[in-house]
């Protein structure tokens, strides 16, 4: 009984030092990435897109992050969206700018970004990216249920596409 | 009995203490790591923010010189300088979590800034030799506004340095607190400046700085067009004959065009998605409409493509069309096409096509440009000839086509082009030349960009 008892205690201190070890180990090597572009670049088997700028790629990961479940017309939207602020003076002049705005999007704070991009988000971008604009030029967007921001309510709203109104 | 029993007794605590132990740990690891990671975000703001305030202090101080000089080449340098540094400036701005601070008015200067050196750049590049009295004037209303953000960027950066500041803690707390701050002595900063920049009466860059927005021609209709024609003139332009699919209006727009957004679902599951048309409610007239589609392979070549373009634009009375661009992906193609007067490209009036290569089915159709700015132009007859320009263009391209060609120039006129088209090395151009003056007044790269491939979530 007085062995059993024991072993079982070091067993569980075996396994406590294991999950500490192992914590201390990550610290080290954690070069792994966690889940995300450099991952999606190495198995290239399954499904697969073609685009030819970089631009339309990171245009499809932030519709795909952004506007999931939406209507193919509401991915176009929100697409069209980052292409209008690139266009416009206010906001930063490249696609990558104006996606990595610090806090400016949600699927960039929270990292589902980082996913590969939906089949039907990659052919919103590449609409988006040549001018169909079914907002007819709106800079913002946001989803009246979630939205904290009280400031963006401000905006004169132009068009309401699925979930997201959409404002200049 | 007795150690047996103290075994026993003591058994539970132990191993709930190790675990402790364990958490302990893990979390300080943890909290060490997350403190790692936010310091490293927290330097990034620094040096954002850091720079923006040396970067505006140098505009101003640029700006104040430029009006000082009296020499070309001080001013021609000065501008640059200026330039680049609202260049850097912006850069910086774009760098800080202040996405939903409003900082239009801000913003609104230092691209002001940008176009007027850059304009003042071209000018003083024509010849110009020093600056003239109006710039003098606008240089000088961007130099006191330019003054005053400087001003309050160094007093907050006085604040930040003194104060210990943290960018990242006003993102914590507005993370856990799962909204906006609103009182924080780094936004309250900004939003002062903003307000101070306000107070100045807005600069109305005439047309020597600003491009001129190219004139939209004058809109058809007076009278809203009902909500049931729109789904009539939706149906009719998108299948041609009359069938049993059903429209519905699914959004309206209040934008530059104010439209119908009319859904048309599909009637069996092998035609996709549902498609939509855009139709303007003034005149009816169709802006763009697409749809989404997965084509499996190309059995259509690029050119096969083009035609079935032409097919679907002629069933829609746009007959003399030239394909300026094309460009293949995912098995569907993306065409641009321009419109002709005579033997004259109308670049203003594009159209752009996406079709699919797998059955040549049409996708996707953008005409707001078209809707926008298409009317019979006067043209008068180039005063130089092909063979002359010909002669004009630099040795080092070899070239392709030259053809007539009206284009938007960079302050936004219309201008009567010979296009040229020719290579340089791996490079391709579409280079323009005023018809009658001989001036360049564009290059435009039209190399196409490598493809490549990467996975989609299925």
């Amino acid at each position: 009984m007085k062995r059993k008892i024991l072993i079982l205690l070091a067993a569980l201190i075996l396994l406590v030092a294991a999950g500490v070890w192992q914590q201390l180990m990550d610290r080290g090597e954690g070069k792994e990435p966690p889940e995300g572009a450099i991952q999606v670049a190495k198995k290239a088997q399954g499904k697969v897109g073609t685009v030819s700028s970089n631009d339309t790629y990171v245009l499809s990961k932030i519709i795909s992050g952004e506007a999931r479940g939406e209507s193919y017309i509401g991915q176009v939207a929100v697409g069209a969206v980052i292409v209008n602020r690139v266009k416009n003076p206010n906001f930063p002049n490249t696609v990558y700018g104006v996606v990595f705005e610090p806090g400016a999007f949600d699927a960039v704070s929270d990292g589902q970004y980082y996913r590969p991009p939906a089949a039907s988000a990659v052919k919103a971008a590449r609409a988006a990216i040549n001018g169909w604009d079914p907002t007819g030029g709106a800079i913002y967007y946001w989803n009246p249920a979630t939205a904290t921001s009280r400031w963006i309510w401000s905006r004169p709203i132009i068009a309401r596409i699925g979930r997201h109104v959409f404002a200049r | 009995m007795e150690k047996r029993w103290t075994l026993r007794y003591w058994l539970l605590p132990g191993l709930l203490t190790l675990a402790l132990i364990g958490v302990g740990v893990w979390g300080y690891q943890e909290s060490r790591l997350r403190q790692e990671l936010q310091n490293r975000a927290e330097s990034q703001y620094q040096k954002a923010y850091h720079e923006l305030t040396w970067h505006l202090d140098n505009i101003s101080g640029q700006l104040a010189q430029a009006l000082v000089s009296s020499s070309k080449e001080q001013t021609v340098l000065t501008l640059a300088t200026v330039w680049r540094q609202v260049f850097a400036a912006q850069s910086n701005l774009g760098g800080l979590p202040l996405a939903y601070v409003p900082l239009s008015k801000t913003e609104k200067f230092l691209s002001d800034t940008s176009e007027v050196a850059n304009a003042l750049l071209a000018q003083t590049a024509r010849g110009q030799a020093t600056l003239q009295e109006e710039n003098s004037k606008v240089l000088e209303e961007l130099y006191h506004r330019s003054k005053t953000l400087g001003e309050e960027l160094s007093k907050m950066q006085a604040k930040i340095l003194s104060c210990q500041l943290s960018w990242t803690q006003v993102e914590v707390a507005s993370i856990a607190g799962g909204e906006e701050l609103e009182d924080n002595t780094i936004l309250d900063g900004f939003k002062l400046m903003e307000q101070k920049i306000e107070e100045y009466p807005e600069i109305n860059l005439n047309e020597d700085f600003s491009p001129v927005e190219p004139e939209p021609k004058k809109m058809r209709g007076k009278e809203e067009i009902g909500q049931q024609k729109a789904l009539q003139i939706a149906l009719d332009w998108w299948f041609g004959i009359p069938g049993a699919h059903q429209a519905r209006i699914s959004y309206e727009g209040v934008g530059d065009i104010p439209t119908y957004g009319v859904e048309i679902a599909p009637l069996r599951e092998d035609e996709g998605g549902p498609v939509y048309v855009d139709i303007s409610k003034l005149d009816g007239a169709v802006i763009w409409a697409m749809k989404e589609k997965t084509s499996e392979n190309s059995k259509l070549s690029l050119s096969e493509g083009e035609e079935k373009g032409r097919e679907f634009l002629a069933r829609h009375n746009l007959e003399d069309i030239v394909a300026v661009k094309a460009q293949k992906e995912d098995n569907t193609a993306v065409y641009t096409f321009v419109p002709r007067q005579g033997e004259v490209l109308l670049y203003p009036d594009q159209i752009k096509l996406q079709v699919s290569l797998e059955d040549g089915e049409i996708t996707g159709y953008e005409g707001t440009p078209y809707y926008m700015y298409n009317r019979p132009r006067e043209l008068s007859a180039p005063k130089l000839t092909e063979s002359e320009i010909r002669e004009i263009v630099s040795s080092r391209l070899s070239i392709e086509l030259v053809r007539p060609a009206l284009i938007v120039n960079t302050w936004g006129k219309e201008v009567l082009t010979w296009e040229v088209r020719g290579k340089f090395f791996e490079e391709q151009f579409a280079i323009f030349y005023d018809a009658n003056s001989g001036i360049e007044e564009n290059i435009t790269r039209i190399t196409p960009s490598p493809q490549f491939t990467f996975e989609v979530a299925s």
